[in-house]
């Protein structure tokens, strides 16, 4: 019995400190646990505000930019009122919650008062405790439209035709410079900044004032919101060139990537030689970095989608040597006219109609226009507004005008002190 | 939810005639009975306000709902400032 009794006694001993042991242990893993959940809620909590501020500062951000469009809008001579770079007001506004905000607005030569034609950044500045947000928009001028837009053909530099060149036009061909037609007819009426010479049969008009032309900026709404196409997307020809050519392109169709509902579509040539030729295109084209040799040849049909946009625009300089050969669906094995992009209010599924090769709308250059003669038909229609800063007439071509432009200017072609928010420009932005 | 015209110097002060700028306050209250608020300001030129050049479909909203298994899911949703044309 003592023996049993001793021997009870002593497995006892081990077992006090193994419970010991354990509670402590347990009651450790306890802690841990309790003080870790503590903390992962002190985490989750710190988060979900952080997630508060910053959703706060977001609005605060946008509302800084609707609070500066108010003062804008207000203000007549807001570009003299404001300073460019410089945040306003002076105190953060507070709408009465944890956020606050300023604004800025920013002219990229450094100062809104000296051309109502610039586009301006405006800077929305966001903060919500430690959060920070910024948002940016652009505001691009509205109003008249550029003085550029009133004739067939404006030219910042001189206008003169070279030998077996021939200018025709049904309005007005003007110049912020010299027109000099000695070596080759202007057939039409003519105006010029300085003097004018030379074998013309239109009315001539000297000491015009200088026609305003388009900016920098003019190709930001653009470039915003038109569909990028890849120049590397785009089949090349023999010299490794890209060319666009036996295709329709329009809001509904486009054989290189996604469609866009204005048919605004940009391509950066990255100084390659893009050719267009032999295709249908209902859109505005916006070529930026074309190479020397850029060019819109042989039978094109070229017209906007929506009215009052341009049909090209180029950053940089393009030959022209498009004939009067009708853009044939027959020759080209292409139906130019599907279902959905009627021509002339016709569609059809077949391949047999013909399309009068003409560039209508308005055409912007901000390069060298060189117009060249196309060896089986050398005759280049335009139907609307030519604007460009040199051109090289060397080709028989006509200008006829269309007062649309002028009337609704699209955008980019227009001055004064009125402005919208240029579609599509809202980012974020670092601070 | 309220909606006020404010004075374009001072958003503080509120106008009985149209101003040209909104104060918009929305209040949530939750099932616990806590109440959430927030402002923001909209200008009568806003980009919201602007008529698009041509008819489109835009996506003005985006939001996305997470759940793992059986689990609460979680909502959240952002407001567009870009319209986005809709391809569909």
């Amino acid at each position: 019995m003592n023996l049993h009794l001793t021997t009870i006694a002593r497995s006892h001993k081990p077992r006090r400190g193994s419970v010991y042991i354990a509670v402590l242990g347990v009651a450790m893993i306890v802690s841990i646990v309790s003080l870790s959940a503590m903390q992962i809620t002190r985490l989750q909590r710190k988060s979900a505000l952080a997630l508060d501020d910053m959703a706060e500062a977001r609005l605060m951000a946008q509302s800084a930019v609707e609070y500066a469009l108010a003062q804008i809008t207000a203000d007549p001579v807001w570009r003299k009122t404001f300073a460019s770079g410089v945040e306003y007001p002076a105190d953060w506004v507070s709408l009465g919650g944890s956020g606050e905000f300023k604004f800025d607005l920013t002219d990229s030569d450094g100062s809104l008062s000296d051309d109502v034609n610039d586009a301006v950044t405006l800077r929305g500045i966001g903060q919500s405790g430690e959060a920070v947000h910024v948002a940016t928009v652009m505001l691009e001028p509205t109003g008249d439209p550029l003085a550029c837009l009133e004739v067939s053909l404006c030219v910042n530099e001189r206008v003169r035709p070279e030998p077996g060149g021939d200018m025709v036009t049904d309005q007005v061909i003007s110049s912020n410079d010299d027109i000099d037609a000695d070596d080759a007819p202007i057939t039409g009426d003519v105006e010029a900044v300085d003097d004018i010479r030379g074998d013309i049969t239109g009315r001539e008009t000297s000491a015009i004032p200088l026609r305003e032309m388009p900016h920098e900026h003019v190709f930001d709404y653009y470039q915003f919101n038109g569909t990028w196409i890849d120049v590397d997307a785009l089949p090349v020809d023999g010299s490794n060139n890209p060319v666009i050519s036996l295709v329709l392109l329009t809001p509904n169709v486009n054989p290189f990537g996604a469609t866009n509902p204005a048919g605004i579509y940009v391509i950066d040539c990255q100084g390659k030689d893009l050719r267009i030729e032999d295709c249908r295109i209902v859109g505005t084209i916006v070529l930026l970095n074309p190479g020397n040799s850029t060019a819109l040849a042989s039978s094109v049909v070229l017209e906007p989608a929506v009215a009052n946009l341009p049909s090209l625009m180029v950053q940089g300089d393009i030959s022209i040597s498009t004939n009067d050969v009708n853009l044939s669906e027959l020759d080209t094995g292409v139906n130019f006219n599907p279902v959905g992009t009627p021509y002339r209010n016709i569609d059809d599924s077949d391949r047999s109609d013909t399309y009068a090769s003409v560039v209508r709308g308005l055409v912007y250059v901000s390069g060298t226009l060189k117009l060249l003669p196309d060896p089986d038909s050398p005759h280049s229609r335009f139907r609307g507004v030519v604007v460009c800063e040199r051109i090289h007439a060397a080709s028989r071509v006509t200008f006829k005008y269309d007062s649309v432009f002028f009337s609704y200017p699209p955008p980019g072609f227009a001055q004064g002190p009125e402005w919208r928010v240029m579609p599509a420009s809202w980012q974020r932005a670092s601070n | 939810m309220q909606v006020d015209w404010v004075t374009v110097k001072t958003v503080a002060t509120t106008s009985q005639s149209e101003t040209g700028l909104k104060l918009i306050t929305v209040i949530v209250t939750d099932p616990d009975g806590v109440a959430t608020q927030i402002r923001a300001l909209r200008s009568r030129n806003s980009s919201f306000e602007q008529s698009p050049a041509v008819d489109l479909t835009a996506v003005t909203w985006l939001g996305a709902e997470l759940q793992l298994g059986g689990s609460t899911a979680s909502h959240s949703a952002t407001q567009l400032s870009n319209q986005v044309y809709d391809a569909n």
